[in-house]
């Protein structure tokens, strides 16, 4: 009878034990998982912080000489938000093939912001200011499908 | 414990009552006391650019926390997109000082009555720059006669490096109107786009400060070896620290040493090395002399000037 206890009780503390493990390596897993999942939203949420700072600026380059432009400073504002939303990216990633994307881009995003602060500066005929306007545009929106593309590398 | 006495379960009872004022009796942290911070008074310092918007921005930011902390102002920078609209901020009271360029100083000097304070002495032990007029070496343009039929970048009107130079390059060599004698001009508004207009074949001939060249050499080989310099202008006074008129006198004093002193302090060294300057040397309205003289020369009334780009 003392046996059959002592034999019980240890299939009941064998149990346990697997039992104990099993639940341990699930809400690792769980965990991690879930970790993936906040990263890879914080990197959702970094890229379309960036890209709506992109169309705000791309707005305001619209804007330029029309009754609703902006007025300079907060042209220069949102630029320079657009470009602290770009250095971010950079902040975050330690992969080598990403990292390389993401200061490629980066190098899009300082011609972009040399392209369009000519556009504010110009003086000149209608056919030079918008040919650099359209260059300026079309800067923006490239960098805004390099950040398109950069989400089906991340996700 | 049955059987116990019944004050024993009185006691029990009692202290489990008390148990909930434990908690509440415990010392709550208390609200942080908002110190408010006494409010800096805002002194909006203006910015012309010489190169792009934030390029510019950028480059002066370090000098202007500087003086913020060093003052106690609340220094906060105003970039501008046109020379020419330093001098109506100044007009319409948005501007209480300014980093202006020599044409844009003796500019706001007649018009205004600004007070020039202290100008950067660079690394290479002088306070001045002077204007160029290049081309692309492989552009075959040596001389004036060559210029005809092709595209001039100027910079802006209240420049003395990138319109002052070019009218008297005209004027000494007979090109009466010029509008006539190009096929285009236009102004690029910044120092930094008529050097690579010129580099990238945008334009024909460009006209800029020796200072933006030399910073930008640094960066790209490629403008000492594709830019040829055709024509020089006299050297004038460096972008200068100018205040408004009937700015408190001991505030402008209190400027003026901030930046004569700040080489003597190592914060100060690092932020002057970063701007690629030694220090600030003191600077006044008989600096302008020779810009005022330079504009004489082509007959710019200074006073009466229209800088508005057309």
């Amino acid at each position: 009878m003392k046996k059959k206890i002592y034999f019980g009780l240890f299939c009941l503390i064998l149990c346990f034990l697997a039992g104990g493990l099993y639940i341990g390596k699930s809400i690792d897993k769980v965990t991690k998982q879930l970790e993936k999942i906040i990263v890879l939203n914080k990197v959702e949420f970094l890229r379309k912080n960036m890209l709506n700072k992109v169309v705000l600026v791309q707005s305001d380059l619209m804007l330029k000489d029309t009754p609703h432009s902006r007025k300079v400073d907060i042209f220069v504002k949102h630029v320079e938000e657009m470009h602290q939303a770009a250095s971010h990216c950079l902040n975050c990633h330690h992969e080598e093939s990403v990292k390389q994307r993401i200061s490629h881009l980066e190098e899009k995003i300082n011609v972009y912001m040399k392209q369009i602060s000519r556009v504010y500066t110009l003086r000149a005929n209608e056919a030079r200011l918008k040919n650099e306007k359209d260059s300026a545009f079309d800067l923006g929106q490239e960098a805004g499908r390099d950040q398109q593309y950069n989400r089906s590398i991340f996700l | 414990m049955l059987g116990k006495s019944p004050k024993y379960y009185i006691i029990i009872v009692a202290l489990m009552l008390l148990l909930p004022l434990i908690n509440s009796c415990s010392n709550q942290p208390e609200a942080p006391s908002e110190k408010v911070a006494p409010s800096k008074k805002k002194f909006y310092l203006g910015l012309i650019p010489e190169q792009d918007l934030f390029s510019q921005k950028e480059r002066y930011t370090a000098l202007a926390s500087y003086i913020s902390e060093k003052s106690g102002l609340d220094v906060e920078l105003k970039i501008l997109s046109r020379y020419g609209n330093i001098i109506d901020n100044f007009l319409s009271g948005q501007l209480d000082g300014a980093f202006l360029g020599s044409f844009t100083g003796a500019l706001a000097i007649k018009k205004l009555g600004v007070e020039p304070l202290a100008r950067p002495l660079w690394l290479d032990g002088k306070s001045t720059y002077y204007g160029l007029i290049f081309v692309r070496k492989d552009s075959g343009i040596k001389n004036a006669q060559d210029m005809k039929g092709k595209r001039f970048a100027f910079v802006d009107k209240a420049t003395t490096a990138g319109w002052l130079l070019p009218l008297t390059y005209f004027q000494e060599n007979s090109i009466e109107n010029f509008r006539a004698w190009f096929s285009e001009t236009y102004f690029t508004g910044t120092h930094e786009d008529a050097i690579y207009d010129v580099l990238n074949g945008k334009a024909d001939i460009g006209a800029a400060k020796n200072t933006v060249l030399e910073r930008l050499t640094q960066n790209d080989s490629r403008l000492l070896d594709e830019l040829h310099i055709l024509a020089t202008s006299p050297e004038v006074p460096a972008n200068a620290l100018v205040v408004r008129r009937g700015l408190n006198n001991s505030l402008k004093i209190k400027l003026k040493n901030i930046l004569l002193q700040m080489d003597q302090d190592e914060q100060g060294r690092q932020i002057l090395d970063e701007f690629g300057a030694r220090k600030f040397v003191e600077t006044t309205t008989k600096d302008y002399n020779l810009v005022f003289s330079y504009a004489e020369k082509i007959r710019l009334d200074l006073s009466n000037y229209d800088y508005m780009n057309r």
